[in-house]
């Protein structure tokens, strides 16, 4: 046996190069054309298979036919909001943390289907159809975000559930979600000049935007799509565990503030308005005023410790969530905004593994109340 | 396997070419460092390293029964096979600190096993031939051990106490099935006295050729050894050839199998889906027709391009069969090498016996016999469970049901075959109606339950 070298290397070697320069040539075509962007606004939902009915996140994506997929524009095209609106709908949406989305909550047990099951109706004959779009994550940027791509579909009212944590000016932008529409909230940053300890971010690099930079939002947008079947056949988008325990009430007796960064106060022993990414909130409530479509701010239900005299929870001491309640109070009457405080509308025995996370049963109750304040928002704003 | 295991065996079957006058040793030793490269390992146990032994020591075993009489190269090749399972049960003892509980076991199967030729005359054939049926009957006690969930624990539990390490049921024997068959094909042809004269290197190699190791083909032993004696080189065209047919088969395995996988049929997703999903489950029976069928070609046509390059064409396994007229044609083009084997070894012989016996006038029922049990024993050969044992029957009454209308339809069939519009339309109709068969019988194949199966079946027409 012989080895044709000559022939095999000058084979080798034209293999690699022709390999080399076409790889190459395709990335840069790619980073020219940007395929990825077009291709986020198509998707098999709500033509192929139904529309998603809360926006696309999972921790196990086999067991839930769902993944992450921070692209904005593909998390709403994929929505059930995509689909056209009908002539006598009032289109709500909700958005906000985990909890508005409904972690481990199946989607029929989420604050939006309780409420859609109620089946509300204007005082002018319109139906009311709620729209979950909350996602989870604790940054009103993200929400912010959201509620911008959202105004297209045409919504009626914005119901925006929030949380302290949710306002924290150093934690705002450390998420997939946010870190996917670098542009837009660099864009954000240079007109609102929002106050956040995080910016400025790295921007993405040139190897970010060509084939290889791109070849797991690739292939996260095929699998997101080819997931939609076992959407489509099982109304599954979320692993929950068989047995879910109720919520702890062994609270550390420290009165430190759970955050990821350090907050900093302009009054220790405080939290004013001025401490909160309230200026994020406000561009999101004069975004959607703009266009016509009122918002109503909640402070959303949080589990409050009948034991501690120090904390409320684990997220929250008492100095903390108390003086948070007072600032956002008075902002929302300074602005003129529609705000509830719903910080303890629900009992402390219907949350499950956080401080925000309800009880299927405690979803539903918390919607209905939100029924009424919703209903006299619509007749209002009409 | 993964992608770098297959950069691996690209690269070691070009690098063989450098040693171009050893390069059956070399491909050898390629194989047995594959052999236990490539044994799945969850947490590591003495089993990683003994499984691949194990499978060494059959081969010389095997090979001293069956093989021709040693030359000082099979001798040196057996101090080869000495040190590398004791390397190998070294760097295991790292991972375990197990090594020392293992080797007795493993001592006394070597020592069995290579005594079994070297007690019996290699003159008297007649008793070698019968200690060929016990490694026959080793090899599938093997097998059953490794396909059925409920003996495997049971052997877990044994191994476990008596070593004194915790073996977790559902460990993996990698290539086994394909091994145990290469090994009993050659058991059963030097029972047959058709087996030829082969040395300890061509059979090792033979039997773990390493890109044929984890799923196949399963050559013949002849075929293989004709392709070890070939005058080749490596040139432009082998290499084009080679590469063309990997890229292929990375294609279909790791862009259409695994993207069909999100789509495909499994127990998860079936017993999940609502009730009335008619279209859906049509999909999902699709998507895993042909999810499976990417995936194993892909892998086959993996193992034939490394295969040569490496100078060695394995036999094919797949030729397009969903693209068949009847489920016979079918079986022609479907895992070939494994079809090819329960006919030479299972079906002819059992039909023959059959046809000796008082059902000699019942030709169909005979057929029937045949059909039924040769396909349960394939299925039985993907795993021992109730699904398998379904999967086979429904393919050999569709293989029966084939022979009856092939032979009542003869008449018929040749007034069709003066109207070319209607054999047109007639072989259109023949192939989505095999095609269909098959995928249907996919069900039984991928659901492990009767309650899945059910509500699979159910599915199809909409409840």
């Amino acid at each position: 046996m012989e080895i044709q070298q000559s022939n095999g290397a000058k084979l080798v070697r034209n293999v690699l190069l022709k390999a080399t320069l076409l790889f190459i040539l395709f990335n840069a075509i790619y980073y020219v054309v940007q395929p990825l962007k077009g291709l986020n606004r198509l998707t098999v939902y709500n033509t192929l298979v139904p529309g998603r009915v809360r926006l696309p996140f999972s921790e196990y994506p086999a067991d839930s036919y769902n993944l992450i997929m921070p692209d904005l524009d593909q998390m709403l095209a994929s929505h059930e909001i995509a689909r056209p609106k009908a002539d006598d709908e009032y289109r709500v949406i909700m958005i906000g943390d985990s909890s508005v989305w409904g972690y481990l909550l199946d989607p029929t047990q989420t604050q939006a289907a309780c409420l859609n099951r109620l089946n509300p109706t204007t005082s002018d004959g319109r139906k009311v159809r709620v729209y979950n779009l909350g996602y989870p994550t604790l940054s009103v940027m993200k929400d912010l975000l959201i509620l911008r791509h959202a105004l297209p579909y045409k919504p009626d009212l914005i119901v925006w559930s929030t949380t302290l944590a949710s306002l924290y000016p150093s934690d705002q932008l450390d998420f997939e979600v946010v870190h996917a529409d670098y542009d837009e909230v660099a864009a954000l940053v240079d007109q609102y000049k929002f106050k956040l300890y995080q910016w400025p971010v790295s921007p993405p690099t040139w190897v970010d935007r060509t084939l290889i930079g791109q070849r797991r939002a690739l292939a996260d947008w095929l699998r997101y799509q080819l997931y939609g079947l076992g959407w489509a056949a099982t109304g599954i988008d979320h692993q929950i565990p068989k047995f879910v325990t109720p919520h702890a009430d062994t609270l550390q007796p420290d009165d430190g503030l759970l955050t990821v960064n350090l907050m900093h106060l302009t009054t220790p022993g405080k939290i004013s308005a001025e401490d909160l990414s309230l200026d994020i909130v406000k561009a999101g409530i004069q975004t959607a005023h703009d266009q016509g479509i009122l918002t109503l701010l909640i402070n959303e239900p949080t589990y409050h410790s009948t034991t501690s005299e120090i904390r409320v929870n684990s997220y929250y001491p008492k100095w903390a969530y108390n003086s948070y309640r007072d600032a956002l109070r008075d902002t929302a009457t300074r602005e003129g905004w529609h705000y509830a405080d719903l910080w303890d509308s629900v009992p402390v025995d219907q949350f499950t593994d956080t401080d925000f996370h309800l009880t299927p049963a405690a979803s539903c109750t918390f919607a209905a109340t939100l029924r009424d304040p919703l209903l006299a928002l619509a007749t209002s704003s009409r | 396997m993964t992608l770098l295991a297959i950069g691996l065996m690209i690269i070691a079957a070009l690098g063989v070419w450098v040693f171009r006058t050893q390069r059956r040793i070399a491909l050898l030793i390629l194989s047995i460092i594959a052999l236990y490269a490539l044994q799945p390992s969850g947490t590591p146990t003495v089993l990683d390293s003994a499984l691949p032994t194990a499978t060494l020591l059959l081969i010389v075993g095997v090979w001293w029964l069956v093989g021709s009489e040693p030359t000082p190269v099979d001798r040196k090749l057996l101090l080869l096979f000495v040190g590398v399972a004791s390397l190998a049960a070294l760097i295991n003892s790292l991972n375990s600190g197990q090594v020392l509980t293992v080797l007795p076991p493993i001592a006394v199967l070597a020592i069995g096993t290579v005594s079994v030729g070297a007690i019996v005359p290699r003159t008297d054939s007649a008793v070698r031939r019968q200690m060929g049926l016990i490694f026959v009957v080793l090899i599938i006690l093997l097998l059953v051990i490794l396909k059925l969930p409920a003996l495997q624990t049971v052997v877990s539990g044994s191994l476990s106490r008596s070593i004194g390490q915790t073996i977790i049921p559902g460990w993996q024997w990698l290539g086994f099935s394909y091994i145990a068959f290469r090994l009993m094909h050659v058991l059963l042809d030097y029972r047959n006295q058709r087996l030829g004269a082969v040395n300890l290197t061509d059979f090792a190699l033979y039997t773990i050729f390493f890109p044929a190791i984890p799923a196949g083909p399963i050559d013949r032993i002849e075929h293989f050894t004709r392709e070890l004696d070939q005058p080749i080189t490596l040139d432009a065209d082998r290499i084009i050839n080679g590469l063309t047919r990997i890229g292929i088969g990375l294609f279909k395995k790791f862009v259409l199998a695994d993207t069909l996988a999100y789509l495909a049929l499994s127990p998860q997703l079936v017993e999940q889906t609502r009730p009335g999903s008619f279209l859906i489950t049509w999909i999902m029976v699709y998507a895993y027709a042909f999810r499976l069928f990417f995936d194993f070609s892909g892998y086959t046509d993996i193992a034939i391009g490394i295969g040569i390059l490496a100078g060695i064409k394995l036999p094919e396994n797949f030729t397009s069969p969903y693209t068949k007229r009847n489920i016979s044609a079918f079986w022609n083009s479907w895992h070939i090498t494994l079809s090819l084997w329960f006919r030479n070894y299972f079906f002819t012989p059992l039909s023959r016996a059959l046809m000796g016996s008082s059902l000699r006038s019942q030709r169909l029922l005979i057929i029937l016999l045949a059909q039924v049990s040769t396909m349960i024993l394939i299925g039985l050969w993907h795993g021992i469970a109730l699904n398998f044992v379904l999967w086979g029957a429904w393919h050999g009454l569709g293989l029966w049901f084939h022979r009856w209308l092939t032979d009542h339809t003869h008449a018929w069939d040749e007034r069709v075959q003066a109207q070319p519009r209607l054999v047109s339309a007639i072989h259109v109709l023949s192939v989505l109606a095999t095609f269909h068969f098959v995928a249907v019988g996919w069900i039984f194949f991928a659901l492990p339950d009767l309650p899945l199966i059910g509500k699979a079946l159910m599915g199809l027409v909409g409840h």
